[in-house]
């Protein structure tokens, strides 16, 4: 799995000893803006990813079935 | 005696392995598993190579009539049956010889497979297949047997349950006309023999939830379970990570019925309100979307679908944490914004998700050291390990001083159950 920590402009990024911190999208862009820069923990490089609102680790339907609450 | 008494893997050989051997081929039934496993292990006898072995079997005979014990009909294994062919097994002609260990093979493994299959009723949903504990073929089920000394080490393997199911065996054995305990019984059965060094205990009825790491609880908590009308179901997953500030992700038919209805009757400022952001569908190429130009009206009645997800916040769904065991039912643990339902005896108030008393506890006892909340940023962290995470039905639970708890039946799971049990499910 790729891991990834966003950087967004209020967004603090935890590094929990050993734990790998995860990605994820925040809620900061405007709503219009559907882009957000993340950083590759687990390499140097800067790589760009668009917020689709999915979570690019469970299957498509898993995540189709969204959280009951 | 056969010339290859004993599991040694020696080859057969002589005048009396050739009549048994022929006695047992003939007695195979066309595509047995039974045979399979013989013919795999050069014909050699698992219950009848000699005398010695022959008395170790009638351990297995007893085993097999007394099968109440588990919650199994005796009459389905022909106890008495057995006893005769291994009492006339004694007189060492081959065919006798054959006959009884043929028939002690095929109940042996009948026996081991009903133990590890629940009654239709009691069954778990295994949403993540690394968990689901396989239902051994008999071929699978005599290898292992004789992969162990006698009958005595085998019987005392075949009957290791988990710590549920040995408990309220236990009790069942104390109060053998108690349905309640069956059926419970039963429930416990669909669990898998070994739940895990660690793992979580959710229990509906009693609206529960328990970390237990090495059969002691190291953490307790009330929690709230689904409705009447979205019971929480029966279901076994692993707990792989968490998100702590989450989104909360509406599935589509809680979409349509608490936002898109009000929605349409009062406007999409109500979306806005609610915090959510909506998206054009579940996929990884999803489009974000302007509440404004959705037609709610349409969402509400189906015909058309979007995506809704509640941005991180105090007053969101999950609360400040989810804890992430992927399913397909949508269930998951989670914190909640509203703790006053905590305050509650009768705590089913949720679409079919756990939510929490503690969700913090919970998170630190999992993951150690856990990150600062409430900054509107969501964040996943992985667990090292995945723990199991069951989440059961019990309205009779054991409890560590061998009392029974009796709990509501609260989703009246119990009356269906109790029907099955009279019309006994497994028929001799």
């Amino acid at each position: 799995m790729k891991t990834t920590t966003l950087l967004a402009a209020a967004g603090s990024m935890l590094l929990l000893g050993s734990v790998a911190v995860a990605q994820t999208y925040g809620n900061t862009q405007p709503a219009d803006q559907s882009t957000t820069t993340t950083t590759d923990t687990t390499a140097t490089d800067a790589t760009t990813t668009t917020d689709t609102g999915a979570d690019m680790t469970m299957t498509d339907d898993t995540m189709a079935a969204g959280e009951r609450g | 005696m056969l010339a290859f008494a004993g599991a040694g893997p020696s080859s057969p050989a002589g005048p009396a392995h050739s009549a048994y051997a022929r006695a047992l081929e003939a007695g195979f039934r066309a595509d047995e598993p039974v045979a399979a496993f013989y013919r795999a292990h050069g014909l050699r006898p698992l219950w009848t190579g000699d005398a010695r072995a022959r008395r170790e079997a009638r351990a297995l005979v007893g085993l097999f009539a007394s099968a109440s014990a588990d919650g199994l009909n005796p009459a389905r294994y022909r106890p008495a049956r057995l006893a005769a062919l291994l009492a006339a097994a004694e007189d060492e002609r081959p065919e006798d010889i054959a006959a009884a260990e043929l028939a002690l093979s095929r109940a042996y493994a009948a026996y081991v497979r009903d133990l590890r299959t629940p009654a239709p009723y009691a069954r778990l949903a295994f949403v993540d297949p690394a968990l689901e504990p396989p239902v051994p073929t008999a071929a699978a089920i005599l290898a292992e047997a004789a992969r162990r000394p006698d009958a005595r080490a085998r019987v005392a393997a075949a009957r290791r349950m988990n710590p549920i199911y040995q408990r309220l065996r236990a009790a069942l054995a104390a109060d053998p006309a108690s349905a309640a305990l069956r059926l419970n019984l039963e429930r416990a059965r669909a669990l898998p023999p070994d739940l895990g060094r660690r793992h979580i205990l959710v229990d509906a009825p009693s609206q529960t939830l328990t970390l237990v790491e090495d059969g002691r609880a190291a953490l307790t908590m009330p929690v709230a379970v689904g409705s009447e009308a979205d019971e929480t179901p029966a279901m076994a997953g692993l707990l792989r990570y968490a998100v702590f500030d989450p989104y909360w992700n509406v599935p589509d038919d809680v979409a349509r019925e608490r936002f898109a209805e009000p929605a349409a009757r009062w406007g999409w400022p109500v979306i806005e309100g609610a915090g959510m952001e909506v998206w054009s569908d579940w996929t990884r190429s999803a489009r974000r979307l302007d509440p404004a130009a959705v037609d709610w009206a349409a969402v509400a009645d189906g015909r058309r679908t979007v995506r809704l997800r509640q941005r991180p916040g105090p007053r969101n769904t999950m609360g400040s944490v989810k804890f992430m065991l992927p399913n397909r039912l949508g269930i998951y643990l989670h914190d909640t914004p509203d703790k006053s339902v905590f305050a509650r005896r009768r705590r089913m108030v949720s679409a079919g998700c756990i939510r929490l008393a503690d969700a913090a506890a919970l998170a630190r006892a999992l993951f150690g050291a856990t990150p600062a909340t409430g900054g509107g940023v969501e964040r996943r962290v992985d667990l090292a390990e995945p723990v199991p995470v069951y989440v059961t039905y019990f309205t009779a639970f054991p409890l560590d001083d061998g009392r029974v708890e009796t709990r509501p039946d609260v989703y009246g799971r119990d009356r269906e159950a109790l029907a099955s049990l009279t019309a006994d499910v497994r028929p001799a």
